[in-house]
């Protein structure tokens, strides 16, 4: 089931265009994440399902139109800004308060389990300020998911907090992702790909592939590829050539005593066993899986 | 719109309002313009005159309400784009809450907070330094009433400042000059209009009372019993006599006006905006 649906988005600012005929949607339960580089119009497209940008098309939230119906539509969302902004003069339980009161939680037990949950209730008269980044984040996250929204946007959530703050926030995702929610994350830098279900790809406001990660990546003729390595003196790379070709391989190159072999991800261990099959023994064997953070130049060049 | 979005802006900012720096140095300047201490020597000493309390107040409010403004202008003008700066206003409105909700809500806020100040000002000035009781609290009503306006006005010019600018200097800068405007210019433009150019006395006046500075000053003064002519002024004057009796209806009217245009401009601005 779709929770967010985008229909020919199209923002411009003055002669700039910042997106251009953007259609996506979001299924529920999955992580979408909308790579790019920047001024690819990730943080635009965001804002636009937010309703904070005025743009040509449609977006809807659980069949809610967020032009017609913005506040509507936002009480689904929940919003993590790449800016981790929050009241610095106010104490967290009073942030807590005014966010909750904002999204019409008035429930002085709910506040309270909130922010036991995140390890804050201890600290609760601490001001704001004190917090550091990767706290504030851990925070913001916690506000969002105050309401129970059906989706998560997330604009560059890892942008802005250190290595311990980034593995933190990618095992809550897998938490938040567990529970059935739907998660949208922009981002121009690595380390989303082990979350991302789907993928959109945005180049200078446009769409450059949409789709499963896999799915995408093939239609770049972008592979898993197997490394192997012959022992000297054993079976002659010929003869393995032949045994791989017979089994859905794409392609297989020669390089430095290596052969370098591009299959599906599904057919990758089918392949070693049938070579063990045939008796060879090869000296060493190394998979490589398809990896959005490797293939990324490729993925927004198109 | 959501009410309790409206109810919790409006508390959150009310306490911001308050706990604003400018607002605690403003609100002890403004307590000391206002308890005016050869005013104090002379009423221990008992060498006030019976009418005392009017000629103070005429005095009070020529001395204070051009400051008035200093208070709401800087206020409002930074409000809103100092959220845009930091990123807060576009967290806030990613929340489930209307534009119209935010901008209720942050007005009612500063509306309040300043306002208490204004009052507070006022009050604790005439209770303490001038022994005034609750009998002679009608004398002391309408130049309440007329500050509480003013202060609105320039609350709202304010807000206006710092939804079309982006920067928090920009909007600072041209809140200082409207000051400026209402209080230093417009008595010079219209002094230099009046000696250059014969019988544009009775118009150039006229427009001056459209001067919220000026109009809050006269709505003050007209609601004290027994003004004379040099409390009205030159444009009083004018006014009583183009107007005759309606002056009074007059200068409030042009007050709420000023406050309806300028909500409803900021309302459509603020709600038609965009958030970058």
């Amino acid at each position: 089931m779709e929770v967010l649906v985008a229909e020919n988005v199209r923002k411009i600012y003055g002669k700039h265009t910042a997106l251009n005929d953007v259609s996506f949607n979001a299924k529920r339960g999955e992580v979408l994440g909308i790579l790019g580089p920047n001024g690819a119009g990730k943080t635009t497209l965001i804002k636009c399902c937010l309703g904070l940008l005025d743009f040509y098309g449609r977006i809807t939230v659980q069949g809610i139109d967020v032009k017609t119906a913005g506040a509507i539509a936002r009480a689904r969302m929940g919003y993590l800004p790449q800016r981790t902004t929050l009241h610095n003069n106010l104490s967290i339980i009073d942030e807590v308060k005014l966010i909750g009161r904002l999204k019409g939680v008035n429930d002085g037990q709910q506040f309270r389990e909130v922010l036991e949950r995140l390890g804050f209730w201890e600290r609760r008269k601490s001001l704001v300020r004190s917090l550091s980044q990767g706290m504030k984040q851990k925070l913001m996250l916690g506000l969002t998911l105050l309401t129970e929204p059906d989706i998560l946007l997330l604009d560059e959530p890892l942008s802005s907090i250190d290595i311990e703050g980034q593995l933190s926030l990618l095992r809550q995702l897998e938490e938040i992702k567990k529970e059935g929610k739907s998660i949208l994350i922009s981002s121009h830098i690595v380390g989303m790909g082990s979350v991302i279900d789907r993928v959109l790809v945005l180049n200078r406001g446009e769409v450059v592939a949409f789709g499963g990660v896999e799915e995408v990546l093939a239609k770049l003729h972008i592979r898993d590829k197997i490394y192997i390595k012959l022992q000297q003196g054993g079976v002659q790379d010929n003869e393995l050539v032949d045994i791989l070709m017979k089994n859905n391989v794409y392609s297989v190159q020669r390089l430095e005593g290596w052969l370098i072999i591009e299959c599906d991800s599904k057919d990758k261990a089918k392949l070693i066993a049938s070579i063990f099959d045939r008796g060879i023994r090869p000296e060493d064997i190394v998979s490589e899986a398809l990896s959005l953070e490797k293939h990324y130049y490729e993925l927004i060049r198109g | 719109m959501g009410y309790s979005a409206v109810w919790a802006l409006t508390v959150h900012n009310f306490l911001e309002g308050l706990r604003a720096r400018w607002v605690i140095v403003y609100t002890i300047v403004f307590f000391m313009l206002a308890i005016n201490v050869p005013m104090l020597v002379l009423i221990s000493a008992r060498y006030l005159p019976p009418d005392y309390l009017e000629a103070y107040l005429v005095w009070l409010m020529a001395l204070s309400f051009p400051f008035l403004p200093l208070l709401s202008l800087p206020l409002g003008a930074t409000s809103i784009v100092e959220e845009k700066e930091n990123g807060l206003l576009e967290y806030t409105l990613s929340q489930p809450i209307s534009r119209l909700s935010y901008l209720l809500g942050k007005l009612a806020g500063l509306f309040l907070s300043t306002t208490l100040v204004v009052f507070g000002g006022y009050l604790i000035a005439a209770f303490l330094s001038y022994g005034v009781n609750i009998g002679q609290m009608t004398t002391i009503l309408p130049m309440l009433g007329a500050a509480i306006l003013l202060n609105t006005i320039m609350l709202l010019l304010g807000l206006l400042l710092s939804i079309v600018s982006n920067r928090k200097v920009t909007a600072m800068m041209m809140g200082i000059f409207l000051w400026f405007l209402f209080t230093v210019l417009s008595d010079i433009g219209s002094l230099s209009i009046l000696v250059s150019i014969a019988g544009a006395a009775p118009i150039v006046l006229f427009i001056a009372a459209l001067n919220p500075v000026e109009a809050a000053r006269l709505l003050g003064v007209y609601g004290i019993k027994n003004i004379g002519f040099s409390e009205l002024g030159s444009v009083g004057l004018i006014l009583r006599q183009l107007l005759g009796e309606g002056s009074p209806v007059f200068i409030l009217s042009v007050q709420l006006i000023w406050v309806g245009v300028l909500l409803l401009i900021c309302i459509n601005l603020f709600v038609r905006s965009e958030i970058f």
